[in-house]
């Protein structure tokens, strides 16, 4: 099997799911709204369902592999309460099940999220990480079991000290291969961000996102990737003028390739926040900086904007502006926006990548094709007709 | 535009069919046709240029595969049969990278895709014009990113779009020929294949290959097969040729342009280094050519394992249209067609469409209506290690509800289903299959010892005593089948582990079962008050299957072969209903009872005698005894006796009845409510399970029957002996069950 990228469509929020050939699974952010489950909402696609056919189960349980929070705002956490597992992974039972309670056997974990405290979900995560850092700070015999393991992603902030656990740190600059216990050879992640400062600046108010790179190769031995796709969660042009310049100072552009890209997640569901400060129409040149990011472009690059539908207005993000800066990097097939992309009868589907030897590539859309049989929706009965 | 193919077609200038107009406006509004010429096709079809706009990886297509972003393509649509023969899609590139890809039909120089795997008219009656457009667009798309071979990293086999006859071998057994090189002399990379010519063959153009013969073989195989030909045998014999290259080159491209003649067919097989020339002149020198066409074989090594067998290796087929006159050369521009091929029935191809892997070997216990069709259900799931024991012949009124036809009659049970297994196998040796076409109760140790399955599917009570009591029976798993209730209830008992539960007590314990299970009481009431008919056909048969359909049979039997199939997923031994309705609409149900071991106590004064105690009854008589003590307790034992194989089994206690009196040296028991009680379990079970025995405890510590209680048993006695049930007395001292049993 080959691997894979889902972009699921969450409104103004992330979730994204990397699938590995392995069928190793990775969670960037979760954005999973109530109204959406079922055939509720129409206009919502059930990212919980899918998310459920998309991942393993061990003994009849869903797990994924990985869950990377890359920061603690409501549309990056939104629903990890209610669709994750939070506890002790022994004590997941047929109740849990039943409701879908999905493992997470490594959890991703800035300590950016111990310094604020925005909503119930976040809190929720914080609690979960603290679980397992106690039991890796305890030495329980447990620690490593999946559903217990941790990663800490950058450094320790004001509130929280976390040094002895350093063994568990990951921080930017760092290419992790070993995922979920596993040691990958044909993937891995280039962690760029958060950086010390970020996260000591806690009042600061961009967030200190989790930025990172995955990269993909077709044989282990290869020197090349055949697809980078860049995450970024909220990341504002100041974090990636800090990434851009660290990144080039240390060659990591060069001896890395990490600041390439194949496929870039708009940071912020497509703010103008990426390009420069807010309101745009106070700051409306993009900074230099962010356009040289968009410039590590590979061919056929593509960027996808994690948002609803981009209009000319004033409720942003996501920008209109933005969106117009982006497609004069890549062209205006190549920018893709998930609310819009494909939307199948009223409900926008996920954008989903074929990690192919030459790079992602895109099955065509999919519709309904059955010859038999009534309307998929409710097609002409929801609507009023008047005969004269 | 000189590398479309269009440039050379005609323009379509007649009327078309609505359904044809319908499907151009179509195409038009998804806009892949933007309404240029329509071309005539081949063969009264109609042929419609369409451009799709392929999805393509980042990086270009992978392989660098000349696939491209925008694909001319020729949809063939049949003018007097659309919609109900599928458009089939041409690409109408002359340089399409046909050669290199899986998913095509091989049909002269053009590429015809492969949209869906299975029934292509079935699939577009299922789907819309927009879905079909999906699917060419999906197939360009997974054909650029280099995933149209998606079989689990495999070969696909080259697609035919046509051909003329069939060529049946083993996969396996060719593949083993070439990668061995198992040819008919050592310096030659070819092999003689022995087989026959497809007996509903009309046009003479369907083979078999059975074996590869050495050349020290062929005279005498000629001079077998003129002798044969002379006795008119249903399916006539012919060698074929098998060809193979000495290189170890892999070859991973398609070949769709396939040779219509002789000398095309000599440069075809130069392309994979394969020396036919050689080959033929062998065939032809030693006049192999008994008949005008020479089927050949040709071997192609690919790079990956085939779909569909375990080798790397594909194999091409022709024949070759010579002459019959022994050692006439052939000529250049002889008629060359291609073949497709098939495996013939062999266990490992039946066992992998089944997806079943019951190999146990399986001794059937009469070949009846039920037994034959758990017979057939497990010769299709490619068991060919099967011994079926009947001594009955299968005659005209067997034929309403048996699984064998009426080829066989007056044939014996046993021996005609087995010889249509062997007859199923036709390529593989079938010395695991046998028959004994006699009285089963003849059966030796040496016949049970070489099966691991025992299926009885007799019905018959005395079998069930035999199996009880029968030594050879060790390590082999029992089941017993029977229909019963006019064919309502099927029920199937497998023996625990070592034996226990035993057939007899999983028999016995379904009666009493009627207690708990409504179709179980049903067919208890209906067999105790209705007189079972026979049929009119003067057959003296004990079967209670007599008055079933053979649906009802059928009903029964595929449940019951899937459950024997899955012997290795339980070790304990169980009973399984299935249950329809009597009456419109046959609501079918199941239920699998589990039953657990019982204890077995040999009688203390009648070794011969044994009492077999369902689960948890002993317990219950040691927690009344210890209660009472130190006070005797006593009560009333419920099951039934086997005088044949002289055993008594026990499946409920009744406690002692109200009026009874418990005392340190004896114990009265009363009456009070039970002979309702008895009477009550006795209507409800057809009158199989009652009363039959006592049971008493000794706190004193008496391991024998005090004088009171044989006082008491000649009292019984001399009521049970009327039933008739023998008497039995169960004392409980020191902790121990002792049984006592007088007949």
């Amino acid at each position: 099997m080959n691997a894979k990228i889902k972009y699921y469509p969450t409104g103004n929020g992330d979730m994204s799911l990397i699938t590995l050939e392995d069928n190793t699974t990775i969670l960037v952010d979760c954005n999973i709204r109530e109204g959406s489950k079922g055939d509720k909402d129409k206009t919502m696609y059930d990212v919980k369902e899918d998310l459920l056919n998309s991942i393993q189960k061990r003994n009849s349980n869903p797990y994924v592999d990985v869950f990377v929070l890359t920061h603690g705002d409501e549309d990056h956490c939104r629903g990890f309460e209610n669709n994750f597992y939070q506890g002790d992974p022994k004590k997941y039972g047929e109740k849990n099940r039943k409701d879908g309670e999905i493992i997470i056997d490594e959890l991703w974990f800035s300590p950016m999220i111990a310094e604020e405290s925005s909503n119930d979900d976040e809190d929720i995560v914080q609690t979960e990480a603290e679980r397992r850092l106690k039991l890796h700070k305890d030495k329980d015999p447990n620690r490593n079991e999946p559903g217990n393991r941790i990663y800490i992603i950058g450094y320790d902030g004001a509130n929280k000290d976390y040094k002895d656990l350093d063994h568990l740190r990951q921080t930017p600059g760092t290419v992790v291969t070993n995922i979920n216990n596993k040691e990958q050879n044909k993937f891995s992640i280039f962690i760029h961000a958060p950086f010390k400062v970020q996260i000591e600046d806690a009042n600061n108010k961009n967030t200190p996102s989790i930025v990172f790179q995955a990269r993909f190769k077709n044989h282990a031995v290869d020197t090349e990737y055949i697809c980078l796709a860049m995450f970024g969660g909220d990341s504002d042009h100041e974090s990636w003028e800090v990434i851009l310049e660290k990144t080039e100072r240390k060659k990591n552009h060069q001896t890395q390739k990490a600041l390439d890209w194949d496929l870039f997640l708009a940071p912020h569901h497509c703010s103008w926040s990426f390009f420069n400060e807010t309101p745009q129409d106070e700051h409306p040149d993009p900074k230099e900086n962010s356009l040289k990011v968009l410039d590590y472009k590979r061919k056929n690059a593509i960027v996808i904007a994690s948002s609803k539908e981009i209009i000319d207005d004033d409720d942003n993000p996501p920008h209109y502006e933005a969106k117009e800066e982006y497609i004069k990097k890549v062209g205006k097939d190549k920018f893709l926006n998930t609310d819009t992309d494909d939307v199948n009868d009223k409900t926008p589907q996920p954008i989903e990548f074929i990690i192919t030897a030459k790079g992602p590539s895109r099955p065509p859309k999919t519709t309904n094709s059955n010859s038999i049989g009534s309307a998929g929706g409710t097609g002409a009965a929801s609507t009023v007709i008047k005969h004269g | 535009m000189d590398n479309l193919y269009s440039t050379s077609l005609s323009e379509h200038k007649g009327t078309l069919s609505p359904a044809i107009n319908f499907l151009i406006s179509k195409l038009k509004d998804l806009g892949v046709y933007t309404g240029g010429k329509l071309f005539d096709g081949d063969t009264g079809r109609v042929a419609i240029p369409i451009t799709i706009e392929v999805s393509l990886p980042s990086g270009g297509t992978v392989d660098d595969i000349d696939i491209r972003e925008v694909e001319p393509l020729l949809l063939m649509v049949s003018k007097n049969y659309y919609p109900f023969i599928a458009p089939k899609v041409h690409s109408d590139r002359k340089d399409f990278p046909k050669t290199r890809l899986p998913h095509l039909y091989a049909v002269a120089d053009q590429a015809v895709l492969c949209i869906n795997r299975n029934g292509q008219n079935d699939w577009f009656a299922e789907h819309t014009i927009e879905g079909f457009i999906n699917s060419i667009k999906l197939w360009l798309y997974k054909a650029g990113s280099g995933l149209l071979g998606t079989d689990g990293n495999e070969f696909d086999p080259t697609r035919l779009d046509s051909y003329n006859g069939i060529h049946s071998y083993q996969y396996n057994k060719l593949y083993e020929i070439v990668t061995k090189k198992n040819s008919v002399a050592p310096e030659f990379n070819f092999a003689i294949l022995f087989g026959s010519v497809g007996a509903n063959s009309k046009d003479g153009l369907s083979y078999k290959s059975f074996e590869a013969l050495p050349l020290i073989a062929l005279k005498v195989t000629l001079e077998a097969m003129a002798e044969l030909k002379k006795l008119k045998p249903v399916e006539n014999p012919i060698l074929s040729i098998l060809c193979w290259s000495d290189k170890e080159e892999t070859f991973s491209d398609y070949q769709t342009d396939l040779p219509k003649t002789l000398e095309d067919f000599e440069n075809f097989c130069d392309q994979f280094s394969i020396d036919i020339k050689l080959a033929l002149k062998f065939y032809i020198t030693n006049k192999l050519n008994t008949r005008r066409r020479i089927p050949v074989i040709l071997a192609l090594k690919r790079p990956k394992k085939i779909v569909g067998y375990e080798g790397d290796v594909e194999f091409l087929n022709f024949t070759i249209l010579g002459s019959n006159v022994q050692g006439m050369k052939i000529p250049k521009n002889a008629e060359v067609k291609n073949q497709s091929h098939i495996e013939p029935f062999t266990s490992e191809l039946a066992s992998r469409i089944s997806g079943k892997e019951n190999r146990e070997k399986i001794l059937f216990l009469g070949g009846g209506a039920l037994g034959s069709k758990i017979f057939m259900h497990n010769l299709r799931g490619g068991n060919n290690k099967m011994t079926i024991v009947d001594k009955d012949i299968f005659l005209h009124h067997n034929l309403a509800r048996h699984s064998l036809h009426s080829g066989r009659l007056g044939k014996n049970k046993a021996v005609a289903l087995i010889k249509e297994a062997q007859d199923y196998f036709e390529v593989q040796q079938t010395k695991n299959l046998k028959a004994i076409p006699q009285d089963l109760l003849t059966l030796e140790a040496s016949d049970f010892n070489e099966h691991q399955v025992i299926v009885d599917s007799t019905a018959s009570l005395n079998v069930q005593n035999w199996l009880t009591v029968n030594p050879n029976i060790q390590n082999q798993l029992l089941f017993r089948a029977e229909i019963v209730h006019k064919g309502t209830l099927g029920l199937l008992y497998k023996e625990g582990k070592d034996r226990n539960p035993r057939i007899d007590d999983l028999v016995n314990y379904t009666y009493f079962a009627a207690l708990s299970y409504p179709e179980i009481e049903a067919w208890r009431q209906y067999d105790s008050t209705t007189e079972l008919e026979n049929l009119p056909v003067g057959l003296g048969c004990s079967s209670t299957t007599v008055l079933i359909a053979d649906d009802d049979i059928s009903l029964h039997a595929a449940i019951f072969s899937k459950l024997i199939s899955d012997t290795a997923k339980v070790n304990y031994g169980y009973v399984y209903l299935n249950n329809r309705s009597d009456e419109f609409p046959y609501i079918v149900k199941s239920n699998l009872v589990i039953v657990k071991p019982f204890e077995n106590y040999a009688c203390i004064n009648d070794k011969s005698w044994n009492i077999r105690m369902a689960d948890g009854i002993s317990s219950r008589i040691h927690e009344a005894s210890s209660i009472l003590k130190p006070k005797e307790a006593a009560g009333v034992l419920v099951g039934l006796v086997n005088y044949k194989t002289k055993v008594v089994h026990v499946f409920d206690l009744i406690d002692a009845p109200s009026d009874s009196i418990a005392e340190c040296a004896c114990f009265y028991r009363g009456v009070h409510n039970l002979p309702n009680a008895i009477d009550e379990i006795k209507k409800r079970t057809g009158g199989l399970i009652g009363y039959i025995g006592e049971w008493h405890s000794h706190p004193m510590g008496l391991d024998s029957l005090s004088g009171q209680d044989r006082s008491n048993v000649a009292e019984l006695k001399v009521i049970n002996d009327k039933v008739p049930i023998p008497t039995l007395s169960i004392i409980v001292s020191n902790g121990k069950i002792l049984p006592f049993i007088f007949e």
